[in-house]
């Protein structure tokens, strides 16, 4: 019943936006939105009761529980309001293939501009309330190149967020794929790295390599991302999923004092407290993959966030349907906190953009998310999602 | 408004749920308007009112392909999904929804007698080639083709298994209509049974014999079947006879004794029910057929029964069944012919199985036989017409006798592999009209001959009252491409109608002889004609003097002073030579694939030869300049040079500029790049002068040569003196390749999008060209109207195609879509020549320019008129016949 009469007033909306849009040509100056929600969860600290949010040309004006609103805003009532949900990892709208495969180090490279921008992963992103995402290049040779922060709505001008976020390096087996030392030699499957060792020497050989270049010599646009890399410049996002994995992560820190991002991670319970003494944080991507790893048993799998947070290991959930994955770790043991904050304002700090998204606060982009009921039950619907302040998608 | 998402546009392409912030309900005062719209929204979109409200089409010139001829002005009366009254005098009833037609042509709704429609290709893939399949059962009625199809004007498409075995099975007639309406839906099952003599794999002469043989056995179980229920049959009559009141059997002949029916000795049932009764009652049949029927235990009294071993009863077969049908003559045999040896083996055939109705379709290839297949008199199935070059000029020559003898028997299809493939059917009549055939029987051949070799003549193709209404409404001649439909309807139902009223596109009245013109022009001499185009686009008198190969006066009538001899062409078409934008013709071993990825010392116009064949087809087509470019295989293309199609073909500038490859053509996983991040990387270091050196084993002088000869252009080209064409396909390629000209700010063109109207801000921002090309069977409709809405805000567009006929197909397409006559065929002439690098006091008719011109027998843009005298330096080029 409950349904059915949503179901309409979403139909009495659809049809009252396309209503006023034919008449809104004449209002077209109107940008100053309020939003009244019965909860906010600003992330900044407790959830506010019956708050206003006032949004002023697409940025966050004010947030508070008794604000006046200004006259002639145009008003928005939810349950629940949070902010725009952030995916740290993410191939949204990569065409033409995600990595230069013919090279196994390509650090230069950007993904950025092989954004398709017009994709459906975006709509899909937008939908399940996705705002912000962190789009790595893929794992198809050890340095694939550098990762680019979008939002997931609006014009492709004003989209990007951070044009180049870090380095993504593939320490783990996927860029052994296909390539074998026995095949025709006209082939680029005839090349390292063969096994897992070699992807680890080449990483090795090359951060080596840009260790003893001297800055005046043979300076070469490769070897420059390769050296900011060492001097913690870029940030480095290591895709690794198995243990031994992220121990080889480990090891190379060791030897060459980088500051890596683990992405991936699906096996790091194995690692957890060396991770947690290192304070390398984790995109985790585990909930995503289905796969139920190791001879451990499934508990540990499915609760990494909570062994993480009980640990102190900075970790954020990524990969698509965030808050599925929010909810799902709450039922395996993080707390509520932890699992919005590893939605939100966890990968905004990560990723370095908290200036801009992941929280509800003056001066922050107008991301946002509308949910009619609190955002961890499995029956709360995302209503609605913002994008800087513009576009409202109704999600049915 | 803000939304980039671009909503509002086909559903077909995205389903959008994006909408603007400011809809938002701002307070609850809106809440009535809201119910208003929800409630117009609700009546809008439905044309709910077609079942009840009489439609009269009114002031129309009507075809009606019935005796009554064309009737201008005429009107034709809708009434309950049929036609109710076709006449110049009709009375309207009050409330019936009035349409002017005024100046627009009125005819049956185009069939197309061998296309896809609802029938995806992966339903339509291999059988077993023993005739078990229905093309019904494989439809989706969830498609939306039909939407693209009926915007060309075509209502019925007959469909069938696809032919790539021996006998697929029976194909449908279906009507372009929503799916979602089965009696609008279906016009008729088992209309054909698909079977070829030459197809798969084995096409050896041997593999041709086998699958004859097979075709044969199909034929001959069929007949063998049918025996032996005769002879069954025959038995129990004869007994039922000689002891009439105990019955085990029911007679076959006695009402609803269905189970035990044999096959009708003669087709008596229609429409293939038996053969689907047959399998659903399979439990039934089985259980009163026993393997070896024993002889009734009666009393063997007669003496017949005891000379004779009484038959047994044959196995219900329901595929043969079907083919009893097939022998009968009721459901006819679409027999695919693609070789002289196959049309030998089915006059063979014809002649083993005399009841047996053949229609012949394929036609290609199939050489002196041809003749041979004519005499016999069967129907033919002609296409494709355009779209595969070579099967239309096989098509053409194979069958040319055929336009003015076999008129009767005449059908022309668009034997696409795309249910949206079938759009273009008006497009292939019009190019049999180019190729001689009579204008009159190519819209009968698309209308009411394909009726009636589908069958369905009783319901379509013809206006007349009592048909079905499937009816088109063309804003100009049926056949002229450039002419939009304005209007279809399908059983009285409006399913589509173009949201702008186009002006009537006046019928250009062609005239069958020319004006007398010599075989060579003389030396000096002048043209005159009421029409020709000048490079504004306009079309005007002119009279045209030409002294040694060049254009001396172009005046608006003939001078006084004139000594020359004048010839008049009357209102032929005067114009400039088509101009090519983008061809690899003539391209000769020139597959870059090998080589390196940076390809920019190589010159497309070193692998060109001037003397190929396709070379002279397009300079006979019309075709006088054109830019030679590289082929796709590899990123940094090489250089594109322009010739002028001389006889000599004489190259103007051998480097105008760069072709960059940003399609996953040019990616290969064995060499740099292999991606699309790579070629990004590969096309900035071009022009960053960064590109990476040679890998081929070169020694260093060499290797240093080579990159110098590679880089040596490079100024020029950011220097805006040379451009740099952008092959592209997908969204993401083409936003790359605006990124990189609007980073180097480059003097561009992009080619190869499908989805234009996103760029169109950025490609006016960035002074980008469109090199238009043609939609592939597969495109939709949209792109065209992407094309018009480019061309309305600006963007430049040029035109390309892989022949003469397609350019002017894709123009016509275009003008259909929106594009302005003029601005199209000013840009495929001269209006973008300066820009591709063409001299411009050279192009054109105008003083001082060379004498190149074109004399066509209507616009260059109607696919059915022809180049009748294509000259280059004032002398006359021989016509390449096929």
């Amino acid at each position: 019943m409950r349904r059915k009469a949503r179901w309409i007033v979403a139909c009495m909306i659809v049809a009252g936006s396309i209503a006023v849009r034919m008449l809104a040509t004449c209002a077209a100056d109107e940008h100053v939105v309020a939003i009244e929600a019965d909860v906010i969860y600003t992330m900044t600290g407790e959830p506010l009761t019956g708050g206003v949010v006032i949004i002023r040309d697409g940025r966050i004006e004010a947030v508070g529980e008794q604000l006046a609103i200004p006259l002639g805003s145009q008003r928005l009532r939810v349950a629940t309001l949070m902010p725009g949900f952030i995916d740290a990892s993410s191939a949204a709208g990569i065409a033409g293939g995600s990595a230069e495969q013919t090279s196994e180090v390509t650090p230069e490279m950007n993904i950025l501009p092989t954004l398709d921008w017009l994709s459906r992963d975006f709509l899909t992103a937008v939908d399940e309330g996705t705002t912000t995402l962190h789009i790595l290049p893929g794992t198809a040779n050890v340095f694939a190149g550098g990762s680019c922060i979008v939002k997931s709505a609006g014009n492709p001008g004003e989209r990007v967020l951070v044009d180049r976020a870090g380095s993504v390096v593939a320490v783990c087996s996927d860029p052994t794929a296909g390539n074998s030392s026995r095949s025709r030699p006209d082939s680029i499957y005839v090349r390292q790295p063969t096994n897992r060792m070699g992807v680890i020497w080449i990483i090795r050989a090359r951060l080596r390599e840009a260790q003893i270049t001297s800055p005046s010599s043979q300076r070469t646009v490769r070897m420059e991302s390769l050296q900011k890399l060492l001097s913690g410049d870029e940030p480095m996002f290591a895709v690794s999923r198995a243990g031994h994995d992220i121990q080889s992560v480990l090891t190379l820190r060791k030897e060459f004092g980088f500051q890596p991002i683990i992405v991936g991670g699906e096996e790091a319970y194995r690692v957890l407290e060396e991770l947690a003494r290192e304070e390398i944080p984790v995109i985790y991507q585990g909930m995503t993959s289905g796969a139920v790893r190791g001879p451990e048993g499934t508990s540990l799998f499915w609760n990494l966030p909570g062994q993480c947070e009980e640990l102190g290991v900075v970790f954020c959930l990524a990969g698509g349907r965030l808050l599925d994955q929010a909810r799902f770790a709450v039922r395996f043991g993080a707390s509520e906190r932890a699992a919005l904050e590893a939605i939100t304002i966890t990968p905004a700090q990560l990723l370095n953009i908290d200036n801009r998204v992941g929280t509800i606060a003056a001066g922050k982009d107008a991301d946002l998310v509308g949910l009619d009921g609190p955002p961890l039950e499995a029956t709360t619907q995302i209503e609605w999602t913002m994008v800087n302040g513009r576009h409202v998608i109704i999600n049915r | 408004m803000d939304c980039q998402l671009g909503s509002g546009r086909a559903p077909a392409r995205r389903a959008d749920k994006q909408f603007d912030f400011s809809a938002f309900p701002a307070h609850a005062l809106g809440y009535l308007a809201r119910l208003l719209v929800v409630l117009s929204f609700c009546l809008l979109p439905r044309f709910s009112w077609a079942d009840e409200q009489a439609i009269a089409l009114i002031n129309g010139r009507v075809v009606t392909m019935t005796d009554q001829g064309a009737i201008e002005p005429g009107t034709v009366l809708v009434v309950d999904g049929k036609i109710a009254a076709v006449g110049s005098e009709v009375a309207i009833p009050a409330g019936a929804k009035v349409i002017d037609c005024t100046g627009w042509t009125i005819t049956p709704g185009l069939i197309d007698a061998r296309s896809r429609l609802w029938l995806e290709n992966a339903s339509a893939g291999q059988s077993g080639g023993d005739a078990a399949l229905d093309a019904y059962d494989g439809l989706d009625r969830f498609q939306d083709d039909w939407r693209e199809v009926v915007r060309h004007g075509v209502t019925a498409v007959y469909v069938q298994p696809a032919g790539g075995d021996v006998c697929a099975g029976v194909g449908v007639v279906v009507a372009a209509a929503p799916g979602n309406n089965p009696a609008a839906w279906i016009l008729r099952r088992d209309a054909g049974m698909q079977a070829a003599l030459g197809v798969g794999a084995d096409l050896s002469g041997r593999g041709r014999v086998r699958q004859f043989d097979r075709l044969k056995k199909l034929f001959s179980d069929a007949k063998k079947y049918q025996d032996d229920w005769a002879a069954y049959r025959e038995y129990e009559k004869k007994k039922s006879e000689s002891a009439p009141p105990a019955q085990t059997e029911t007679p076959p002949d006695a009402g609803e004794g269905r189970r035990d029916e044999g096959p009708p000795p003669g087709g008596g049932r229609r429409s293939g029910r038996g053969g689907r009764g047959a399998i659903s009652n399979e439990g039934g049949t089985e259980a009163n057929n026993p393997p070896a029927q024993p002889p009734p235990q009666e009393p063997a009294e007669s003496p017949a029964a005891e000379e004779a071993k009484p038959p047994t009863k044959p196995d219900h077969d329901p595929v043969k069944e079907r083919f009893v049908r097939v022998l009968s003559g009721e459901v006819p045999v679409r027999i695919d012919v693609r070789h002289g040896d196959e049309a030998r083996r089915l006059l063979l055939l014809a002649k083993e199985f005399p009841a047996v109705r053949w229609i012949c379709e394929g036609l290609v290839g199939t050489g002196t036989a041809a003749d041979d297949l004519r005499g016999a008199r069967y129907p033919l199935v002609l296409g494709p017409w355009i779209g595969n070059d070579q099967a239309a000029r096989d098509v053409v020559q194979l069958w040319r006798q055929s336009f003015r003898e076999d008129t009767g028997r005449l059908v022309i299809a668009s034997y696409t592999s795309s249910g949206r493939g079938s759009r273009w059917l008006r497009a292939h009549a019009a190019c049999a009209v180019a190729a001689g055939c009579d204008p009159e029987t190519a819209l009968r051949a698309i209308t009411v001959h394909a009726a009636d070799v589908l069958g369905v003549a009783d319901q379509v193709g013809s206006i007349a009252p009592g048909k079905r209404a499937d009816l088109v409404v063309f804003a100009g001649d049926p056949l002229d491409i450039s002419a939009p439909a304005q209007l279809t309807i399908v059983a009285g139902d409006i399913v589509y109608e173009l949201p702008r009223r186009n002006a009537p596109i006046a019928v250009v009245v062609r005239k069958d002889q020319a004006a007398d013109l010599p075989d060579e022009w003389p030396e000096q001499f002048v043209l005159s004609s009421s029409r020709v185009l000048l490079p504004s686009g306009q079309i005007a008198p002119r009279c045209l003097t030409i002294e040694k190969g060049r254009i001396t006066r172009c005046d608006e009538t003939l001078a006084e002073d004139n000594q020359w001899p004048v010839f008049d062409v009357g209102s032929h078409l005067v114009a400039p030579g088509l101009t090519m934008a983008h061809t690899t013709a003539g391209m000769v071993n020139a597959d870059y694939g090998a080589v390196e990825s940076d390809g920019r010392q190589l010159a497309a116009l070193d692998g060109f030869n001037s003397t190929h064949r396709n070379v002279r087809r397009l300079r006979s087509g019309g075709v006088l300049l054109a830019v030679i470019a590289p082929d796709d295989r590899i990123t940094l293309a090489g250089r594109m040079g322009t010739v002028r199609l001389a006889m000599e073909v004489s190259v103007v500038n051998s480097d105008v500029g760069d072709k960059v490859v940003l399609t996953s053509a040019a990616r290969r996983s064995e060499q740099f790049p292999a991606s699309l991040l790579g070629q990004i990387e590969l096309t900035h270091a071009m022009f960053t002068g960064n590109t990476p050196a040679s890998r081929m084993y070169l020694p260093e002088p060499v290797q240093a040569a080579l990159m110098a000869v590679r880089q040596a252009e490079t100024q020029n080209t950011l220097g805006q003196q040379r451009w740099v064409l952008f092959e592209v396909g997908t969204d993401a390629e083409m936003q790359v390749a605006l990124d990189i000209i609007q980073q180097h700010q480059l003097r561009a063109a992009v080619m190869g999008c499908r989805n234009i109207e996103p760029f169109i801000d950025r490609l006016l921002a960035t002074k980008t060209t469109l090199i238009a090309r043609p939609s592939g069977e597969t495109d939709f409709n949209w792109y065209f109207d992407d094309l018009a809405g480019a061309a309305d805000a600006g963007v430049p567009i040029l035109w390309s195609a892989d022949s003469a006929q397609q350019l002017r197909w894709l123009l016509a397409e275009a003008i259909a879509a929106g594009v302005d006559v003029e601005k199209a065929l000013a840009g495929a002439t001269t209006a973008g020549a300066g820009w591709l690098g063409f001299d411009p006091h050279r192009v054109g008719l105008h003083p001082g320019a060379p004498a190149d011109f074109v004399i066509w027998d209507g616009l260059p843009t109607d696919l059915r008129s022809r180049p009748i005298r294509v000259t280059v330096d004032g002398r006359a080029v021989e016509t390449v016949e096929d």
